[in-house]
């Protein structure tokens, strides 16, 4: 043990000594404990490690030996290790520490915690736990060493057997390790898968099995290191070396649990064989490299649909965005062109970012945007800038605004929605209104995706209607007309014929115009001075309305015969003493006008027209 | 008579000197970017009462400059009912409609009303009133040759007949499609975007999201809200300051 301590600190002091004059940075200094197995057997011996990253050793003091239980310390004085790397012209010390142990029962056995001087400051180390197993039941396990050990091992120690063993899940795995567990629809997350292997485990021809896949997610990788370098963790006690395989980001396009495929490698795993003699490490190679075939877990992640209330101008981007709207040119003629270029950049899924929508004036054209991409897969997240650049012509001249763009996305860091908007863009534009040879027209002579020009005349002007036909009477009363005309002659055609063939109905028709005309002429006669023909009008008006009105023959009837007819069609006795009292009067005025006054002469004609419609209404039907 | 009365009805009318002057001076305004002086001018000539396709289309154009897109539509559809042959008015109106947002199905006509369209459109009601009242006219000749002189002959009697069913189909023609037009009331959206509502109520709840240049059919009015249905037969209430009829 002695001759092993001094050979391994005589080797790290010479290699210090090498390269010590390249250290130049202080590091942060990284304390951690390990075992070389959390599982033995009763027989065999358990190594505990104290490894000091970062430090130059010269204010390290060495840590006591940490109490134990169920195992006893087989050495007080810790055997030490350093060791150097150079990355990148960076270099990197390790000092470690170890003390070995033998179980004194089975069961659980642990070595408590343990403190670490580096400096003015004091570093804790965890708590490891152990269990001891019967010998024969110990699992199967390659020797734990250390590139120390292949470096100072002594010619002296025994030969090992020439068994590869084969390396368990504990030796060798992958983890995937997801940034969230639950995200919002196409909002990105980070899926990182490291390998994790024990230290002294070499790997070579790696390569995957199948292929990725994460169904459900818009996916885009991220840049990780080909020639990754090795960083030392500490799982469960154990040292391991890990190194990142793949970091992809993923966005879900849907609400609901999705999962993303394992990763799956297959590889050959050199396990640190434990041979003491050189010749045989040197020649066997071949024969110690081991199939393994390594898969991560699938990964399940909650995708939770996003909230209402989405401005109308959001299409979907989620994450953290910024935009800037930028013309070429606000001034220009009729039919150049101007180019307005929108940049979106931020962190999300750039790739599948929609064009902000906006209105243009209308006199302008707008042609779809020519899109450009720039991703930054370099992060730890997915990032770039995203730009699309509109091609504007406008057809007429004037002044316009070209409104402000609009661009929403959903802040999955805040929840909620956010808008930014850009300022509006005057752009005037000058030259003649039209410019034939710069629009592209159809097969007809019309502009393309524009307006057809202005009408400069008119062929036809049209009254504006504001009554519709039915609600007009005119056309009502000209439908109705050829009915009432039609009516009216048929009408007119049967009183004809009644005229000609009814003699009685024509004679009281007659009546009374005729007696109205006689009593007219009786009038002007009188006016004339003839009192004579006076009375005979006037007698000629009654007894003709008698004669037309009871269809006979007046002129041939006596007065008896006369007052009989009146008396058979109910004419009242008056009435007719009223008729012999005027026919009376009438023979007087005939044959002695000269006995008549002017009131004798009005009194007749008065009781002429009061007896024709006394007779009229008393004769009846 | 009744032939001038048809062909008069027909004929253009002669107009005002100072409408096509109007005219004139807004297709200038409107050629020299001065889209609002020619809507003025526009306007103008529409409040005399004389109209024609060409000034609906110049307004529909005006409109389109100011990017109103409702507007515009509205007068190119009337543009196109005064002359729904006109290329021009076509491929003016096929942009504007390519410019909506909104996309819906059309539901199909029932038979009937397809029929009753083509019917109208084929003998619009002033033409089939004065062509039918010229038949009734002849069939009350024939009538009256008839009753009043004894008429009997089989010519008279096929010409009676004949003159009096087409003059009776074409007044019920005319009068039908006069009182209950085949053609829906239509309207178009004039505001960027309005929420079709399930009730005459801004509370009530959104049926679908309708976009500027939209053309519903209006089916009732009710204290500032009208009825209306979309291109897909769905139906429901919007303000009635969104929309204007055409």
């Amino acid at each position: 043990m002695t001759r092993q301590f001094f050979t391994k600190w005589f080797g790290c002091v010479f290699l210090l000594a090498l390269v010590g004059a390249g250290v130049t940075n202080a590091q942060q200094v990284d304390v951690r404990s390990s075992v070389n197995a959390t599982t033995i057997g009763t027989e065999e011996a358990l190594t505990y490690t104290i490894t000091v990253d970062g430090s130059d050793g010269s204010n390290i003091q060495i840590p006591p030996a940490p109490a134990s239980d169920g195992l006893a310390l087989l050495q007080t004085v810790p055997g030490t290790q350093q060791s150097v790397s150079i990355v990148n012209g960076q270099m990197s010390r390790s000092f470690g520490f170890n003390w070995t142990y033998r179980p004194t029962r089975q069961g659980k056995a642990t070595i408590a915690a343990t403190i670490v001087k580096v400096g003015d400051r004091e570093y804790h180390t965890q708590p490891i736990e152990v269990t001891v197993v019967p010998q024969d039941q110990r699992p199967a396990r390659q020797r734990q060493t250390t590139p120390f050990d292949r470096i100072f091992r002594s010619p002296l120690d025994a030969p090992q057997t020439a068994e590869p063993p084969t390396p368990d899940d504990s030796d060798l795995f992958i983890r995937a390790i997801p940034s969230a567990r639950s995200a919002w629809q196409n909002e990105q997350v980070i899926v990182e898968y490291r390998l994790y292997f024990r230290e002294g485990i070499q790997l070579r021809q790696s390569r995957l099995t199948d292929s990725w896949d994460a169904e459900g997610f818009w996916r885009e990788e991220l840049d990780v290191e080909t020639r990754p370098i090795p960083r030392i963790t500490v799982e469960n006690g154990l040292r391991y070396n890990t190194i990142v395989l793949k970091r992809a980001a993923v966005f879900p396009t849907r609400a609901g649990e999705m999962s993303v495929d394992p990763l799956k490698i297959e590889s050959e795993a050199m396990l640190p064989f434990g041979s003491r003699d050189p010749m045989q490490s040197l020649f066997s190679l071949g024969t110690r490299f081991s199939p393994v075939q390594l898969a991560s877990p699938k990964v399940t992640i909650e995708s939770k649909p996003l909230p209402d209330g989405a401005p109308s101008s959001f299409n979907g981007a989620v994450g953290s965005y910024a935009m800037t709207v930028t013309p070429d040119r606000t001034s220009l003629d009729v039919g150049e062109s101007l180019q307005l270029t929108v940049t979106i950049t931020g962190q999300g899924n750039l790739a599948t970012l929609d064009a902000p929508r906006f209105d243009i004036p209308a006199a302008f054209e707008m042609y779809d945007p020519y899109v450009s991409s720039l991703l930054d897969r370099s992060g730890s997240r997915l990032g770039g800038s995203k730009t699309f650049r509109y091609v504007l012509i406008p057809r007429t001249n004037g002044t316009f605004d070209i409104p402000p763009v609009q661009f929403s996305w959903f802040d999955p860091g805040t929840g909620r929605y956010r808008t930014t908007s850009a300022n509006p863009i005057p752009v005037t534009v000058t030259g003649t209104a039209t410019a034939p040879d710069v629009i592209t027209a159809t097969t007809n002579g019309m502009p393309v995706d524009d307006f057809a020009p202005a009408f400069k005349s008119v062929g036809s002007w049209y009254r504006l209607k504001t009554v519709s036909l039915h609600d007009r009477l005119w056309t009502w009363f000209l439908v109705l007309l050829p009915v009432l005309v039609l009516g009216g002659a048929i009408v007119w055609q049967k009183r004809s014929d009644r005229y000609q063939n009814d003699v009685r109905w024509a004679r009281g028709r007659r009546a009374h115009p005729l007696s109205r005309k006689h009593l007219k002429q009786a009038m002007e006669t009188l006016r004339s001075g003839d009192t004579r023909g006076y009375f005979e009008e006037l007698e000629r008006a009654v007894l003709g309305f008698v004669g037309n009105r009871m269809n006979v023959a007046e002129k041939g009837l006596t007065r008896p015969q006369l007052d009989d007819l009146l008396a058979d069609r109910q004419v009242s006795e008056p009435t007719r003493n009223r008729l012999r009292h005027f026919l009376e009067t009438c023979d007087r005025g005939r044959f002695a006008p000269a006995s008549f006054s002017p009131e004798n002469k009005e009194e007749a004609f008065d009781l002429a027209s009061s007896i024709i419609p006394d007779i009229d209404e008393e004769v009846g039907e | 008579m009744a032939v001038w009365l048809v062909l008069a009805s027909m004929a253009s009318n002669a107009q005002d000197a100072s409408v096509v002057q109007q005219f004139d001076e807004g297709t200038a305004s409107l050629e020299n970017g001065q889209f609002r002086e020619a809507l003025e001018s526009f306007e103008m000539v529409e409040a005399t009462g004389w109209v024609s396709s060409e000034l609906y289309y110049n307004t529909g154009l005006a409109y389109h400059r100011m990017d109103q897109l409702g507007q515009a539509i509205r007068y190119l559809e009337r543009a196109q009912e005064l002359a729904p042959d006109d290329e021009r008015i076509q491929h003016s109106l096929s942009i504007a409609r390519g410019r909506q947002k909104d996309s819906f199905s059309v539901l199909p006509l029932p038979f009937w009303k397809s029929l009753h369209m083509s019917a109208a459109r084929a003998l619009p009601p002033g033409i089939a009133f004065w062509l039918g009242l010229i038949c009734w006219i002849v069939f009350f000749g024939f009538l009256k040759a008839h009753l009043l002189f004894d008429r009997h002959s089989a010519w008279h009697n096929r010409g009676r007949t004949v003159a009096g069913i087409v003059g009776v189909v074409l007044l019920v023609h005319a009068f039908g499609t006069s009182a209950f037009s085949p053609f829906d009331v239509r309207a178009v959206i004039i505001e960027g975007e309005i929420s079709l509502r399930e009730q005459a109520d801004p509370d009530a709840r959104e049926v679908v999201q309708l976009h500027e240049g939209l053309i519903v059919t209006r089916e009732g009015v009710a204290s500032g809200w009208v009825f209306v249905e979309i291109p897909n037969g769905t139906q429901g209430w919007i303000p009635e300051s969104a929309l204007a009829g055409i």
